[in-house]
């Protein structure tokens, strides 16, 4: 081989790899999806920029954050796609995603991973349209999604008694998906594709003390926000509460034996009862430790 | 050619490649998606203000083994720390296929078809009266056609002592807000030891339902039998829901083939199936004292006719879980799944109890090989980059 074709094979190779190096590391881009609960249609399905339901969008949420909205009142698996859509965006590829959800957010993201998770899904450019659907990035699909972790800001996977009890509209499908025996059957908690849900539970509820069992923060019961499994709700609150039992921090077994759902993690136990359910509009309650601790780790 | 044109031509062709390379990186920088938008400046992250709460890092650790380390901001924990036992939290996960995992990790999921049993107080009106305690019970949280439920119901007071409820009125309605015209009927609750009641006179208040008898053959969807209780001058609200399927999608045969392949037990089951479509199976095995070994789950397209699905033990399971030989499959239970709709299944007859018990093998026969992927590659080769970042953050 003479010296000028091994010269030119040489460089040849050498921009081949350089521009194959920058296009991968170029495209790999961490994002933060938000994941909205129950609302009153407030939001805009699709729109990534929308983060209205949470608070301030200037507000630190995370890299490249994103605000994955949904209807809020239908049943989840009419509204699943929404969730899909975004996690198809934003965490196909080179691209990986960390995620915050709250309430119903939580039914919607553990739907996704229990019944898609394993679900070969076309990789995406991360460049929505404007019902926040990506176009294909190289027509090859993979298996499940890129997730990291997901935190949740009281969860409501695993129903709500004001939904037995009839304290809310019973005329709202999501209401019905919400009730607990009806949640807890409704997919394997379990199964979240290996990822970690690590579980932020709010105790400042007095309202509705007589109906939602053990601590809970006004529309959800600490058997759901700490991920404890079975196919009901049960009593569970914090070390001071006389009682009932305690909702452990972690993923150790609640005090009385009750099993989290596995890679669930209690991260937040509201010793001082001072969060609530609500974001109030400005990434309040429950959301407010999510949120500060989302701002510190997802880089 | 002499040497200094031969030099020329190569100065000319290198410089060619670099003006390519150039042109190259300037088209994919061109076409490849704009970098997200930059984010308008930002507060300061704020902190919540809860002096009493507890908080423990987000990586916690795999299953069962979480120490409550007490009060500690999830902000001082090194990232390093978070990134490696993500990584070794992944690895402990990924031992074994999604399909085929360790009973432990289902502890909700091994029992499928134990009645669901819920304690509330008595409500009335979305108000509660605590001194009341209603304890409801439903032997199915699905049935497929002709199926029936059997529902009960209990009133206490807060020693445990029965109460002498009655339930003056149980109505079998669609559930709300369900679309459709089937009226609704009424059922008796009773505590006479006939109709599924297994004892008169104990203060259990029975009821056996069955919808297809009630005009629901041709509905699809949760049905809803709502109570009004009366506990003397007190008057209670309560209701059981059930998933209805008037017509099975599909039906396992109950045969099941059993073969050894790459090390891992496939139990293939049986199925006839009248809609295709995209299928949950799914079941439980416990070995030869009982012990639960393994969850067991397929999804894939069935097409119509008589097929089979396989659901596989790992071979790394079984060496790992140490059962004792042979194997029971037991409890399973499946579904056609119906995408982005409100009911998303149709429910297949379960096959409650033991469906098949495997022939006697060797752990010898084996294998103990992690399971591969190309999913499982993907996740480690990020959660490393993680640890690596972490190092020289």
């Amino acid at each position: 081989m003479s010296v000028t074709k091994r010269l030119y094979q040489w460089l040849a190779y050498s921009v081949m790899a350089v521009v194959l190096l920058a296009a991968s590391s170029a495209q790999a881009t961490n994002y933060t999806l938000w994941i909205h609960g129950r609302t009153a249609s407030t939001t805009k399905p699709g729109n990534y920029a929308d983060f209205s339901y949470w608070g301030p969008s200037t507000a630190a949420a995370g890299v490249n954050k994103k605000a994955v909205n949904w209807d809020g009142k239908s049943y989840i698996s009419s509204q699943n796609y929404r969730i899909r859509d975004a996690l198809d965006c934003f965490c196909t590829g080179n691209n990986w995603c960390y995620l915050a959800v709250h309430s119903a957010g939580d039914y919607q993201i553990g739907y996704a991973l229990s019944l898609y998770g394993g679900s070969a899904r076309y990789k995406k450019n991360a460049t929505p349209n404007s019902s926040g659907v990506c176009g294909n990035s190289d027509g090859t699909t993979q298996t499940g999604w890129n997730i990291k972790w997901v935190r949740v800001a009281s969860g409501a996977s695993g129903g709500s008694e004001l939904s037995d009890a009839g304290s809310w509209a019973s005329s709202e499908q999501l209401v019905q998906d919400l009730v607990t025996t009806t949640a807890r059957a409704k997919y394997n908690h379990n199964n979240t594709a290996g990822v970690w849900f690590y579980n932020y539970a709010g105790a400042k509820g007095t309202l509705y003390s007589g109906i939602l069992p053990g601590q809970d923060d006004e529309a959800v019961s600490y058997h759901t926000t700490g991920g404890v499994a079975g196919t009901t709700g049960a009593s569970f609150g914090n070390p001071s509460d006389w009682f009932s039992n305690d909702l452990t921090l972690g993923t150790a077994a609640c005090e009385g034996g009750a099993a989290k759902w596995s890679y669930h993690s209690v991260s937040y136990r509201d010793d001082g009862e001072a969060m609530n359910h609500y974001a109030n509009g400005n990434w309040q309650g429950i959301i407010g430790p999510v949120r500060a601790d989302v701002a510190a780790n997802a880089k | 050619m002499n040497a200094v044109t031969l030099r020329s031509s190569t100065v000319r062709r290198a410089g060619g490649v670099v003006v390519l390379a150039l042109l190259l990186a300037g088209l994919y920088l061109y076409q490849r998606p704009p970098p997200p938008a930059a984010a308008p400046p930002e507060p300061p992250a704020e902190r919540p203000v809860s002096g009493g709460a507890e908080r423990l890092p987000a990586a916690a650790g795999p299953l069962g083994n979480a120490a409550e380390t007490g009060a500690q901001s999830a902000q001082a924990l090194p990232l390093l720390r978070e990134a490696e036992e993500r990584l070794a939290n992944y690895r402990r996960y990924a031992l074994y296929p999604p399909g085929s995992r360790p009973a432990q990790e289902h502890p909700d999921q091994m029992t499928p078809f134990a009645p669901v049993v819920r304690s509330q107080p008595l409500y009335f009106k979305g108000q509660a009266n605590d001194e009341v305690r209603v304890s409801l019970g439903q032997d199915r949280r699905e049935l497929v056609g002709e199926e029936v439920v059997r529902l009960w119901l209990r009133c206490e007071d807060s020693q445990g002592k029965a109460l002498p409820c009655q339930v003056p009125q149980a109505t079998v309605m669609m559930a709300p807000p369900s679309e459709g015209k089937v009226p609704p009927s009424a059922t008796r609750f009773a505590d006479d030891g006939q109709g599924g009641d297994e004892r008169a006179g104990d203060g259990t208040l029975t009821a056996a339902v069955q919808p297809s008898a009630l005009g629901f053959g041709g509905y699809h969807g949760p049905v809803r039998v709502q109570l009004a209780i009366a506990l003397g001058a007190e008057q209670g609200e309560s209701f059981f829901d059930v998933m209805y399927t008037p017509e099975e999608p599909a039906r396992f045969t109950g045969k099941v083939t059993e073969s050894l392949t790459d090390g891992s037990l496939v139990l293939a089951l049986g199925i006839q199936v009248r809609r295709p479509g995209r299928y949950f199976v799914i079941g439980r095995v416990d070995d030869e004292h009982g012990k639960q070994l393994a969850y067991l789950q397929w999804d894939g397209e069935l097409a119509a006719g008589q097929k089979t699905v396989p659901l596989t033990v790992f071979g790394k399971l079984v060496i790992d879980g140490r059962p004792e030989l042979p194997l029971y499959l037991r409890d399973v239970e499946g579904f056609l799944f119906l995408d982005d709709s409100a009911p998303d299944r149709l429910h297949l007859p379960r096959l409650a109890g033991v469906v098949h018990k495997t022939r006697v093998y060797s752990l010898a026969d084996f294998s103990d090989r992690e399971w591969q992927s190309e999913q499982k590659q993907r996740y480690l080769d990020e959660y490393q980059k993680d640890v690596d970042r972490a190092k020289v953050e």
